[in-house]
């Protein structure tokens, strides 16, 4: 087998080309050149994120303000039966509200989590608690927030409390129109970078059940090839009308890189327009500077494909 | 924070395998100078797409992946440059470096992009078919047929080159 020999000889001369000097220092000021833009691409975020919403907000909420969001639930559902009683005709809909919140609340040196977990409450037109519809998205809501807990609490056991991490976990209601309730859930998991990650829970007011993707679209269309293709127009237009503005797409130099497209497991919401909007995490379509994105979509592209239904104001 | 970790893991692979990605950047720019830069710019990029690795255990082949996509990129554009300049020119270019005798490295050369890479990262830096597969976004066949073509083609033109001195052996 002579050719194997040559092929050997091959590697040979492979592993005796010479490695100059200076290569280690070379690769050095590669690595610190990209981790200093990303710092800097961090610092911003945060420092946005923080004053924004958490210093206005103030962080502990103490048993008043959870009262008076009881109270303010109790109220409108005393009104329902008395405007079901005036027309005489059964109330669409169902009222879904955060009646209150739980906080999960740690800190060791420089490691610490405030993590907010809402409870929902799903009542019918009449007033009357919804008790499966109610258990099931505030199971979905623990479930999720406690995996964000849980792996906190093994961070820190890990480094034994040494480390640096800051976990932040809150919520906002983004949809409440007459057919839908979302909740969305915001976390920031701050190491030396930032990681901000969003999940949003949908109910259907009719109905009291959960609400996902596929269920806003007929069935048989495809939405989510539809979808993918005008967020990747929508990347692409952005990126050529602002020089700052940067997708993972077209990368044919590192294709796996490149953004997949949309899932069923996406996350969207309606605003206040009827449209539907998604709202990516961060680092899931774009770099980390750019923070968590959100993409519209023209009601004109989807309105032969969607349940109109949802699609309200 | 798992990015974090993921970025941290980069860095510490680069710190140990920088002389192969230096041999593989060789490999294609048969110069010094050019195979710096390349690493440099591998380095750089390999920390800013950190967060984009799924497999972390290959997270060695997934960095000479990029070293193999920048030193294309680079013999790309140099190749636009050159066009510009004269025939004489063109003869100097690529052989920056006098002392080392690198025939046989150049036999790569008749490979393809995809070859190429897969006999880099098999026979030089001695990956797992199934690693090479999972890293070039191949299927595990697909990497072993290729492997055994280009050794085909390299044996056939590393034989040519050694015509002269040995064909009185006969063929085996």
């Amino acid at each position: 087998m002579r050719g194997i020999a040559e092929i050997s000889k091959m590697k040979q001369d492979y592993e005796t080309i010479p490695v100059p000097l200076e290569l280690k220092q070379r690769v050095k000021e590669g690595i610190e050149q990209a981790k200093k833009e990303e710092d800097e691409e961090e610092g911003k975020i945060m420092k946005g994120k923080r004053i924004s919403k958490r210093a206005a907000l103030g962080l502990k909420i103490t048993g008043g303000a959870a009262a008076a969001l009881v109270a303010l639930t109790l109220i409108s559902n005393l009104n329902a039966p008395a405007a079901r009683a005036m027309e005489n005709i059964p109330l669409l809909g169902s009222i879904v509200k955060v009646v209150t919140f739980r906080t999960f609340e740690s800190s060791e040196k420089e490691m610490s989590a405030k993590v907010k977990i809402p409870e929902v409450e799903v009542r019918d037109s009449a007033g009357k608690k919804n008790d499966a519809a109610t258990k099931k998205i505030n199971d979905a809501v623990d479930q999720y927030t406690q995996k964000i807990i849980d792996q906190y609490k093994a961070d820190v056991e890990a480094v034994n409390g040494e480390g640096k991490e800051e976990v932040s976990v809150d919520y906002q209601v983004v949809t409440d129109n007459a057919r839908l309730y979302s909740l969305k859930i915001d976390t920031v998991i701050a190491l030396n970078t930032s990681g901000i990650t969003v999940k949003i829970y949908h109910i259907d007011k009719e109905t009291g059940k959960m609400v996902q993707l596929k269920d806003m679209f007929k069935e048989g269309t495809k939405y989510l090839s539809v979808l993918t293709e005008e967020i990747k127009n929508q990347m692409r237009q952005r990126m050529a009308e602002d020089d700052q503005e940067m997708y993972f797409i077209d990368d044919e130099d590192m294709p796996e890189t490149n953004w997949k497209g949309l899932t069923e497991d996406a996350n969207f919401y309606i605003n206040k327009k009827g449209n539907l909007v998604f709202a990516f995490d961060k680092y899931e379509a774009a770099p980390g500077y750019m923070g968590t994105c959100e993409f519209e979509i023209p009601q004109e592209l989807i309105k032969d494909m969607v349940k109109e239904e949802y699609f309200v104001k | 924070m798992l990015h974090k970790n993921l970025r941290h893991q980069v860095e510490e692979k680069l710190l140990t395998s920088y002389e192969s990605m230096y041999r593989i950047a060789y490999t294609y720019v048969k110069n010094a100078d050019d195979a710096l830069d390349i690493v440099q710019d591998s380095a750089y990029k390999a920390i800013k797409n950190a967060k984009s690795i799924k497999q972390e255990e290959y997270i060695e082949t997934w960095i000479y992946k990029i070293v193999i996509n920048c030193a294309i990129d680079f013999l790309k554009h140099s190749k636009k440059e050159m066009a510009t300049e004269s025939l004489e020119e063109l003869h100097h270019i690529g052989t920056t470096d006098h002392y080392m005798d690198f025939d046989t490295i150049r036999a790569l050369d008749i490979l393809n992009e995809k070859e190429r890479a897969v006999v880099v990262l098999r026979f030089f830096e001695e990956k797992k078919l199934d690693e090479i597969a999972a890293v070039l976004g191949m299927n595990g066949n697909t990497v072993k047929s290729t492997l055994y073509r280009s050794l085909q083609k390299l044996k056939i033109e590393l034989e040519k080159g050694e015509m002269p001195y040995e064909g009185y052996c006969g063929n085996q």
